[in-house]
């Protein structure tokens, strides 16, 4: 796990423009409610992909991700909708927030200078573990880890796959 | 059966833990959970003393290390006429025949059944296990594809040449012989094994590795009582609305009318209330991996060793037309220990291995620097290496040698057919610590004790674990509810090979390298039904 210090703001950060829980921060939760492999950061989860994400970031745009970084975590509570529209529009960084969304959902690393054309897939584990597929309460191809036979049966529900936030 | 859903206390607590932390990251400490003496009593299951903030993924990967070294000792412990293990004994340290203090002896897991005895090839009953134990009959004899045996087989030393005057009668009625034959997955009659599709695995020495699966008496009585010998038992098990779970190793609890309470621990002296006390060990298999010891490695007291009945059957496809017991002295070089347990309804994956197996990727450029080896390793050979061209070097790496293969032979394959083994994820640092530690414990018990020569690689876990149905005392066995979109639950680590048992599948690929939890999820009986993680119940033969 990175010790990167930025992580906690960019998980929420994450969560506000995804839509989804990013669990670990979630003092709010009832224990007991258990992970899901959807949420953007599963409880201890051994996969890592966010402090992945957030240095990939900071490698194409660092003083864009730190602005972005600090406009959100230095605001108070409840103002986060807000501040995520406004950082939407903003030409500099509406483009990288609409990247670090085609991360969580894509697993795909999208230029915000270059927005419709997708730059690479960030690893296999960002390929699996992309929103998307569970999103549509499916498995990436080539991998899933439901079990044998799943095929047969409908999908279970959407609330087995992801937590939304809000 | 009607139940409602609940978590694993160990989920709650890891839950609780990971809500107060944002932190997954620390690295546990050297003294973060005290070690306790070493001691004969397998852990029922896994626990960890940290709480809240503190337990983050390294500190219960640490803890699972912790277990599983635990376990590796007491499956490892001397045991007795009874085949218990022996509370007057120590491992590393015991009386063998007339000689006491001795670094070596047999194992308490070598006490359990070969999975063969728990699916007969005719598809008979499983023997009752005090039957199996009375007679003395611990293994099957391995039989391959079209091979039958007679009591007068002759029993050959290990050139397979000579005979040593004993016969199979002779062996199977004495008890201090086991039989293995494995060599991995290649084909029809090897394909019971490890190493895995590609390829057998050839020590430096230019012998064949064999490999053995062995179970415990949860698991194997589970099998027996359930009739999931045959595939008839277990359509029937499937059509009565049954699922297969195998029986779960649990602590006793601080409060035994409340199935969540916390576990009673054990304040026995050596262990002063820092682990509970086990109820059921639960089902535990194992799996080993055995090479052919020089008489220089058998004195050089760096391996377990047993004398071991190797058979190998006939190979027609390769134009051996007869098949050959040989009474051999095998070291042992790997071992998997899975245990089912109900906190971790996945199962505990821990893997251990011989130190002088190979090197790590990174030191494939240097011999063996470990005090005593000299230079030396069990599969790999870094003169060789640095002797060749770069690329032909490179490529040798965890390469099977090309067919024919051919275990029959009495002399060794040459030096270019033998394994060129390195470890491709390194141990961590913190595993290696702890390895220290055990090392340091079982020297003091003996200095020259074969048990200080063992590693841990690591431990496989579920940071998600399986809920449980209803509670404790209503479950009966049947526990298990994965999550019908994940039912791996994130293992930790995401990868974990063993150099000897996953040899050639060594990489970082998900889904494709080796990954414990990954692949055994994908077990199924021969009727399509998941399995519980193993693949012993595609052994299941026809009723009669």
């Amino acid at each position: 796990m990175s010790d990167n210090p930025d992580l906690p703001v960019f998980l929420q950060l994450s969560e506000a423009l995804t839509g989804v829980k990013a669990s670990s921060f979630d003092r709010a939760t009832t224990p007991g409610t258990p992970a899901k492999i959807g949420d953007l950061q599963p409880r201890n989860s051994p996969i890592h992909l966010a402090p992945v994400y957030l240095l990939l970031l900071q490698s194409r745009d660092r003083i864009g991700i730190e602005t972005i970084l600090k406009r959100f975590g230095g605001a108070p509570a409840g103002q986060a909708p807000g501040i995520i529209r406004d950082l939407l529009k903003d030409p500099h960084l509406g483009p990288i927030c609409r990247s670090i969304i085609k991360l969580w959902y894509l697993g795909t690393w999208y230029s915000p200078t270059m927005p419709g054309k997708p730059e690479f897939v960030v690893s296999s584990q960002a390929y699996i573990e992309s929103l998307v597929w569970k999103v549509a309460q499916a498995h990436p191809a080539g991998y899933s880890m439901a079990p044998f036979g799943h095929w047969a049966d409908d999908p279970p529900p959407l609330s087995e796959f992801i937590t939304f936030a809000g | 059966m009607a139940a409602r859903i609940i978590l694993p206390r160990f989920a709650l607590l890891l839950i609780v833990g990971c809500l107060c932390t944002p932190s997954a990251g620390d690295v546990a400490g050297d003294d973060v959970t005290p070690l306790i003496d070493l001691r004969l009593q397998i852990p029922g299951d896994f626990f960890s003393p940290a709480k809240g903030p503190e337990r983050t993924l390294d500190r219960l990967q640490h803890d699972f290390d912790l277990y599983s070294w635990e376990t590796f000792v007491a499956i490892n412990w001397p045991y007795d006429e009874n085949e218990n293990a022996d509370a007057k004994q120590m491992i590393g340290n015991a009386k063998v025949g007339e000689h006491n203090d001795q670094p070596d002896h047999p194992a308490y897991w070598e006490t359990w059944r070969s999975v063969l005895l728990a699916f007969p090839t005719d598809g008979a009953e499983p023997d009752d296990w005090d039957l199996t134990q009375e007679r003395g009959v611990h293994h099957a004899v391995p039989l391959g594809y079209g091979d039958s045996t007679c009591p007068d087989e002759p029993i050959y030393r290990a050139d397979g040449k000579t005979t040593t005057g004993l016969t199979l009668k002779d062996v199977l009625a004495d008890r201090k012989y086991r039989f293995v034959n494995k060599l991995g997955k290649m084909h029809t009659w090897f394909q019971e094994e490890q190493a895995l599709d590609s390829g057998p695995l050839v020590d430096r020495n230019g012998r064949y590795v064999r490999y053995e699966i062995v179970i415990n008496r949860d698991a194997y009585d589970y099998i027996r009582q359930n009739n999931l010998n045959t595939v008839e038992g277990q359509q029937s098990h499937i059509d009565s609305g049954k699922r297969f779970v195998f029986p779960v190793g649990e602590f006793e609890l601080a409060d035994p009318k409340d199935p969540f309470s916390k576990p009673k621990l054990d304040n026995s002296p050596g262990v002063e209330g820092h682990r509970p006390i086990t109820k059921a060990v639960g089902a535990i298999l194992i799996k080993a991996a055995w090479k052919e010891l020089s008489v220089g490695e058998a004195e050089g007291g760096r391996f377990h060793s047993r004398e071991t009945i190797v058979y190998t059957p006939k190979d027609p496809l390769n134009n051996s037309n007869t098949h050959i017991f040989r009474l051999v002295n095998l070291g042992l070089v790997g071992i998997h220990i899975v245990h089912k347990s109900a906190d971790v309804a996945q199962w505990n994956w821990s893997t251990f291995e011989q130190i002088d197996n190979c090197p790590e990727y990174a030191d494939r450029n240097k011999p063996n620097s470990l005090p005593g080896s000299e230079g030396r390793y069990n599969f790999y050979d870094a003169e060789l290496f640095n002797s060749q061209d770069p690329t032909e070097a490179a490529r040798s790496l965890n390469t099977p040698p090309p067919r024919p293969w051919n275990p029959r032979q009495s002399k060794a394959e040459p030096v270019k057919r033998r394994g060129q083994i390195v470890r491709m994820i390194p141990i961590t640092a913190d595993v290696k610590h702890l390895n220290d530690r055990f090392h340091e414990k079982l020297r003091e018990k003996n200095p020259r004790s074969v048990w200080q020569y063992y590693q841990l690689v690591s431990t496989q876990w579920p940071t998600r674990p399986a809920g449980l149905f209803a509670t404790h005392a209503e479950r009966d066995g049947d526990v298990l509810d994965l999550s019908r979109v994940d039912i791996l639950g994130g293992p930790a680590p995401t990868l974990l090979a063993n150099a000897v048992l996953e040899t050639y599948i060594q990489a970082r690929t998900p889904n494709a390298s080796s990954s414990c939890m990954e692949c055994h999820a994908n077990a199924l009986s021969p009727s399509g039904h998941f399995s519980d993680f193993t693949f012993i119940l595609e052994r299941a033969k026809h009723k009669p």
